[in-house]
């Protein structure tokens, strides 16, 4: 009969593995704390239900677009539909803060928004929201992100940061 | 004969599959710099929540 010790033995190699891979999820942990706590990098929040039959009814969709809530604070309010957003150019002075709220009146979308961290899955019924700082001018394209149907590439939109 | 199929009975020493090993090491090191490029990009992109 094997002895405790032979039955328990393991691979050098295999020991190994199994450390790294220890070190690997506390890496992963601490990377997401650390963004997540420390440089205020999110995942994008289902913040409202509404009825995606009667956007009117909501309020706030009813009438998509810019609001400026403070000096260079802004909420986008934003309608994703086959195969287009509603509105489709925003227009802000560098420097701003934009909060967007977006939500679909059909299928499922998605809403990138290039070279930032902006990127929400768009779902009928729900509003996504994430905010970014614009500190560069320049123009920054947002595109649907989920096949929605044959005019999915054409569905994009651009924010228009002016100096 | 051969002995190529006589049965292992466990307690013969093989030797550490260094190949693999040096593999696996390239692979891990792709995978640090890929990731750790692109979680820098996303802290230099800012802050996605503001309260």
């Amino acid at each position: 009969m094997a002895n405790k010790h032979e039955s328990m033995h393991i691979d050098s190699y295999e020991k190994t593995w199994i450390i790294v891979s220890i070190l690997m999820l506390i890496v992963f942990f601490g990377a997401v704390t650390v963004a997540g706590l420390s440089f205020g990098v999110r995942v994008p929040d289902p913040v409202q239900r509404v009825d995606p039959n009667d956007l009117a009814a909501s309020g706030t969709f009813a009438e998509p677009g810019l609001k400026e809530v403070a000096p260079k604070r802004y909420e986008a309010y934003i309608v994703a539909q086959t195969w287009s957003f509603n509105p489709r150019e925003i227009e802000i002075p560098v420097g701003s803060v934009v909060k967007f709220y977006v939500t679909s009146k059909d299928v499922q979308h998605g809403f990138k928004l290039q070279n930032t961290n902006v990127n929400m899955q768009i779902v009928p019924g729900q509003v996504s929201s994430l905010a970014v700082k614009f500190d560069k001018p320049g123009e920054y394209d947002f595109i649907c992100t989920e096949y929605c149907g044959i005019g999915h590439a054409a569905m994009y939109g651009k924010v228009i940061v002016v100096p | 004969m051969s002995n190529q199929n006589l049965p292992d009975n466990g307690n013969d020493q093989h030797e550490h599959p260094k190949g693999t090993a040096v593999i696996m090491a390239i692979f891990m090191l792709i995978i640090i710099i890929l990731w750790g490029t692109v979680y820098l990009l996303m802290l230099s992109r800012g802050v996605s929540f503001y309260g």
